[in-house]
């Protein structure tokens, strides 16, 4: 590149420091740089970059120029992170601090890739700053803020690994390998690839430095690390999550062996709980990857004592012996491994494994650099104790019985997960197997928190937390040999008073050596937080492991259980148990909302007489829920409950009556729906009885809202079905005589025959909506309906005042008069001639009911001879108030006979018809057994008298129109004589 | 979508017919691809199954084509060898080992790479089986391609890089081995 050349070699030439000049276009250049690059290939852009750095070294206008640099460099996306912070570690002070600010804004970028490079830079940029300070002599208060800020920073990102971003995750998990790397120290036994080979490590962090803690930083990594563990035993982890944590770990443990254990733990635990969220060629990849991961951890000379469990595992992923036989490492490579157990001392010590033939020898020096007491006994993790714990009591009969029992949890689906692991067990039975198996339970008994192990770990732990507490200024040496993870052997003497468990688990790695295949145990849910690698106890948090089920989901486990409960009935019947069930659906049927009330309500109503309980149970569940919820509760799915019920009940013809009339009494409330079909039924013609009956036990017996009641009935009384019109008459008759009732069914009455004063029906008769009147006009039938009431009652009581209904006629057209007239015959003959009303009405007549109290008249003479009162009444009237003859004609054989001659003349100018019947009362044909009636004229004195009619009173037509009236007077004479 | 187009590796053993059909769609459809292949020799069929032709990966397509030619220009017309080569040369001049190769990608079809680590540079890995034949070579490159649009048209590939592979391994019926690795 001549021209870069050229211009890199120009701008320092032309730089000179006073320039102003230069100064002045230098931003420009750098923009004008930037902007370039921006535009040319990946290698050229290197090149322009460095230049823009070198300007920007320059301090030439730094401020304006690196913030615009920084976000620039990651904002493109382009790898130059690496870059970036060589850049900057090479600047110094100030710009590292910007640098560092600039960042942090942009780790909170709205943009993911963003986010994603800035961690990445701040992987390195950690580095950095960390080496940056520990070369430092003093501190200055700038580098305080920035690693006061680079640390809070770095929590930040590890709070990314909750990230709701899978890639965001994935970074954030690359940056947590790094930090853990970072902060514990480098051993001769780390397996450090080339290009890291300068990186800072905990183990170039001086003891005393003045600013950076040692033992701090220590705790950090460790922190850290457990963080990643419990990332990675997350039940919904992603494939690729899982596939970058499986990697970080193998990185982890080949680079710093300390925590082989732990990463070895992880896999172990991983195989055996494979989250069941993941797809079957997930689970592919996840086991090669394991695989890849397990022969690289395999390779490294550290790994002897982890051996068995890893070539388990290798097996049971599928490998061949032979292969991991050539993955070991020679087995004289154990002899390094004690090594990295001296990483306390702060330097590598080299040791001689030529001096010390056995372990025990070579662990010595350690605990006596180490101003603690070194005998405290070897500890056992959670799991091996448990493991220890299991392995007597699997004997054959144990196990049977356990597999029978968890036969039950299996799920319905064979899981990926399992279909993938599962291989035959060749080996069952056997010792080593029975080992296996045992600490297979215990790793998942402890996982799920329960097993003496754990007990014993966690009072051990409490022990250790008191004496950590006591010698938390004991120095960094103290806390640092507690964190190791030294190669124990049994019976050896380690410290690990900071109760984290080093798991050693020798005598499982020994027993796991010999076992080939393994069943997997699945488990019916995922596994909940593994105890980490430190065998730590973990609290177990159900959020952590369950997921909220979708609504529908749950509509339809609940519905599902609920019919589940219904469909049981013959069972739990000869269990005896009926109202156990009865109780319980009803109680969950009131409680949930949803499909379920309607099952059970179908289920009820297919045989109401068997299930009649379960009704009645339901009903009263519902009220009682109601009742606990007053007074904002409604009744709202108690009468759905009834209503329902109800109506199937009467919507099926063949079910038992008298169930519908329980019901209705033992129900604590009638809703108006519920009333709604209790008239449909009373409608019923087939049941009408039954239906009133009913309905009058309501009234008689549900005093509260009676009138509610009766007026169903009273509706009904107007019916258009003759039956159910009769009936409901003959039941208010019967309620008519309680007195309570009684003011309620007269105005009704009445109230209803008011109607007959409108010009047209209103449409209350015809079940709409009051008070709107419809067109039709009024028939026969509906005159009569509003009256059916009021006169089926007169005859009970004349104090219904038949004035009321002489009004009423006054005011109503013709065509209701003559279906008046008509109606009346009944009552006003039960009613009687000696009715006082009755009377009174004859004597009141209103104008315009003349006709009504002829046609009474008429009906109470029909049969019998008027009573004296009513012909005086009648006389009182013809001559006081209203002359007209015809009033006479039905009492006629009641009045004196010159009475009679008098009124004569006028009978005959009569319509022929009237005339004839006058004849006939006169006569006394009128009444068959009229013996009892005297007439007041004889047949002789009659035809004198017609006779003797003065023509000037009544012209001699009227007189010869009478003739043929006179004619069957004839024959009764001829007859007579 | 990514900020720049995907940059996408394919890979194979001979770097011959599998990666360089991919090649060759992926190409024409836009795509930053480069192929491999990731034997320590590339074979091509020869007379018999157990006489290949071996070269290594300094020869040019040209040099295979021309050798092929002189030795039974039939037979390796007949099998289609030489119509291959004759396409891979117009793509490129020889085969590549991808071990060898330096560059960074987004995505790496087929291929579980060793690198050292150094940037954690995130490298979707997805691995496809594909026999070695023609046609299913043909019919892996379009899947391959059409998964490379889907995966370029998401607004964050990492994101979704999962359940598009699920969706593609039901359609294709083809198990798809995805993993990440990290410059």
């Amino acid at each position: 590149m001549p021209e870069n050349h050229y211009f890199h070699v120009s701008v320092i030439s032309k730089c000179p420091y006073k320039d102003n000049v230069m100064r002045f276009s230098l931003p420009f250049q750098v923009v004008e740089l930037l902007n370039q690059a921006a535009l040319t290939s990946t290698d050229e852009k290197l090149i322009m970059l460095k230049q823009v750095c070198i300007l920007i070294v320059l301090k030439l206008l730094l401020d304006t120029l690196l913030v615009v640099f920084s976000i620039f460099v990651i904002r493109n996306m382009l790898v130059f992170s690496n870059f970036a912070v060589l850049f900057f570690s090479k600047s110094d002070n100030e710009l590292l601090l910007r640098l560092v600010a600039n960042l942090n804004m942009l780790l909170k970028d709205e943009s993911v890739n963003v986010v994603k490079k800035a961690i990445l830079t701040f992987t390195q940029l950690y580095k950095a700053t960390l080496q940056w300070l520990v070369r430092s002599k003093a501190v200055s208060d700038m580098q305080d803020a920035c690693w006061e800020l680079v640390t809070q920073m770095k929590r930040d990102v590890l709070a990314l690994l909750d990230s709701e971003n899978d890639g965001v995750r994935t970074h954030a998990i690359k940056f947590t390998e790094s930090l853990i790397i970072t902060l514990s120290p480098r051993t001769s036994d780390s397996d450090v690839p080339k290009r890291q080979e300068g990186d800072i490590s905990l183990d170039k962090v001086p003891r005393d430095h003045c600013y950076i803690r040692y033992d701090v930083l220590c705790e950090e990594g460790k922190t850290a690390l457990e963080k990643l563990l419990k990332f990675m035993v997350h039940p919904a982890i992603s494939s690729i999550n899982l596939t970058t944590a499986l990697g970080s770990l193998a990185t982890i443990a080949r680079q710093r062996p300390m925590f082989m254990s732990e990463v070895v733990q992880a896999y172990e635990t991983l195989h055996a709980n494979l989250p069941p969220t993941l797809a079957k060629s997930q689970v592919s990849s996840v086991r090669k990857n394991l695989k890849l991961h397990l022969v690289a951890v395999l390779k490294h000379p550290c790994s002897l004592e982890f051996q068995g469990q890893i070539s388990t595992l290798l097996l049971d992923l599928g490998m061949p012996q032979s292969e991991i036989t050539r993955s070991t490492p020679a087995p004289r490579e154990q002899r390094k491994r004690p090594r990295h157990d001296q990483y306390a001392e702060g330097k590598k010590v080299k040791m001689e494994p030529a001096l010390i033939e056995d372990d025990e020898d070579k662990e010595e020096p350690a605990p006596l650099s180490v101003p603690k007491p070194a005998a405290v006994p070897v500890v056992q993790s959670a799991i091996d104790l448990t493991a220890e714990f299991l392995r007597p009591l699997l004997t054959s009969e144990n196990v049977a019985n356990l597999v029978l029992i968890s036969m039950v949890y299996l799920p319905d689906i064979m899981p990926a997960s399992f279909q993938a692991t599962y291989t035959p067990v060749e080996s069952a039975g056997t010792d080593a197997q029975i080992k296996h198996l045992a600490r297979l339970m215990a790793t998942q008994m402890t996982s799920a928190g329960i097993g003496p192990g754990l007990e014993q770990c966690k009072a051990r732990e409490d022990d250790a937390g008191k004496e950590e507490g006591n010698e938390d200024d004991s120095g960094a040496k103290d806390l640092l040999i507690k964190r190791k993870v030294p190669a124990v052997m049994v019976g050896q003497a380690i410290s690990v008073v900071g109760g984290y468990s080093d798991k050693a688990p020798i005598t499982e790695a020994e027993g796991r050596a010999t076992v080939k295949r393994l069943p997997e145990p699945i488990l019916p849910t995922a596994q909940a937080k593994m105890a980490g690698a430190s065998g730590r106890k973990k609290v177990f948090r159900l959020a952590d492991v369950v997921q909220p089920l979708s609504d529908s989901q749950m509509e339809k486990l609940t519905s599902r259980a609920v019919r589940r409960i219904l469909h049981s009935e013959k069972a739990i019947a000869q269990s005896g148990m009926s109202h156990v069930r009865v109780k319980l659906l009803s109680r969950l049927v009131t409680q949930f909302e949803g499909m379920m009330k309607e099952d059970v309500l179908d289920f009820i109503l297919e045989d109401i007489r068997t299930r009649s309980d379960l009704a009645f149970s339901l009903l009263f569940q519902e009220y009682n829920t109601y009742l606990s919820q007053l007074p904002a509760g409604l009744l709202d799915s108690y009468d759905h409950c009834l209503y329902t019920l109800l109506s199937g009940l009467q919507e099926k013809p063949e079910q038992r009556d008298g169930l519908f009339t329980k019901l209705v009494l033992e129900a604590p409330i009638i809703t108006e729906s519920a009333l709604e079909v209790i008239r449909r039924y009373c409608e019923d013609e087939s049941r009408v009885y039954l239906g009133m009956t009913t309905l009058k036990e309501l009234i008689v017996k549900r005093p509260s809202r009676q009138f509610q009641y009766l007026h169903v009935l009273l509706d009904l009384s107007s019916h258009e079905k003759e039956k159910v019109r009769t009936t409901a008459l003959a039941f208010l008759k019967r309620m008519y005589e309680k007195d309570q009732l009684r003011d309620y069914i007269e105005k009704f009455a009445l109230n209803y025959m008011q109607l007959l004063v409108h010009p047209n029906p209103p449409s209350l008769l015809f079940g709409a909506d009051k008070d709107t009147e419809v067109a039709a006009p009024w028939t026969e039938e509906t005159v009569r309906q509003c009256l059916f009431l009021y006169l089926s009652l007169l005859p009970l009581n004349h104090r219904l005042e038949p004035q009321e209904l002489a009004s009423v006629y006054t005011e109503a057209i013709a065509d209701i008069k003559r279906s008046v007239l008509r109606a009346i015959e009944q009552p006003i003959r039960g009613m009687g001639m000696n009715s006082p009303e009755l009377l009174l009405l004859v004597e009141n007549c209103p104008k315009g009911a003349e006709t009504l109290v002829t046609r009474c008249l008429h009906i109470l003479t029909d049969k019998v001879p008027p009573s004296p009162e009513l012909v005086e009444r009648v006389r009182d009237l013809y001559h006081k108030r209203v002359p007209d003859v015809r009033f006479l004609i039905p009492v006629i054989n009641g009045l004196e006979k010159n009475e009679v001659i008098l009124a004569l003349p006028k009978l005959i100018k009569l319509n022929p018809i009237v005339v004839k019947e006058v004849f006939n009362r006169l006569l006394g044909t009128q009444h068959s057994e009229g013996s009892s009636s005297v007439s007041p004229l004889t047949p002789g004195d009659l035809l004198i008298a017609l006779h003797n009619i003065d023509s000037t009173k009544c012209d001699m037509k009227s007189i010869i129109k009478g003739k043929p009236v006179i004619r069957p007077m004839k024959l009764w004479l001829t007859g007579h004589r | 979508m990514p900020s720049h187009p995907l940059r996408v590796a394919v890979v194979c053993s001979s770097n011959q017919n599998r990666s360089m059909e991919a090649h060759n769609i992926l190409s024409k459809r836009g795509f930053d691809v480069r192929s491999f292949g990731t034997g320590s020799h590339v074979k091509l069929p020869g007379p018999a199954p157990d006489k290949p032709n071996v070269y290594d990966f300094k020869t040019t397509y040209e040099q295979m084509y021309n050798d092929l030619v002189r030795k039974d220009k039939e037979l390796y017309t007949q099998n289609g060898i030489l119509h291959m080569l004759d396409r891979n040369k117009r793509i490129k001049s020889k085969p590549e080992r991808f071990q060898s190769c330096k560059e960074k990608f987004d995505l790496v079809i087929t291929y579980l790479n060793s690198r050292e680590q150094e940037t954690l540079q995130p490298v979707h890995v997805i691995n496809v089986d594909i026999q070695d034949n023609h046609e299913e070579a043909t019919l892996g490159a379009f899947l391959i391609c059409e998964l490379c649009q889907c995966i370029q048209h998401t607004d964050d590939m990492e994101n979704e890089i999962d359940e598009l592979l699920q969706e593609f391994e039901d359609k294709s019926n083809r198990p798809f081995l995805h993993t990440v690795c990290f410059y």
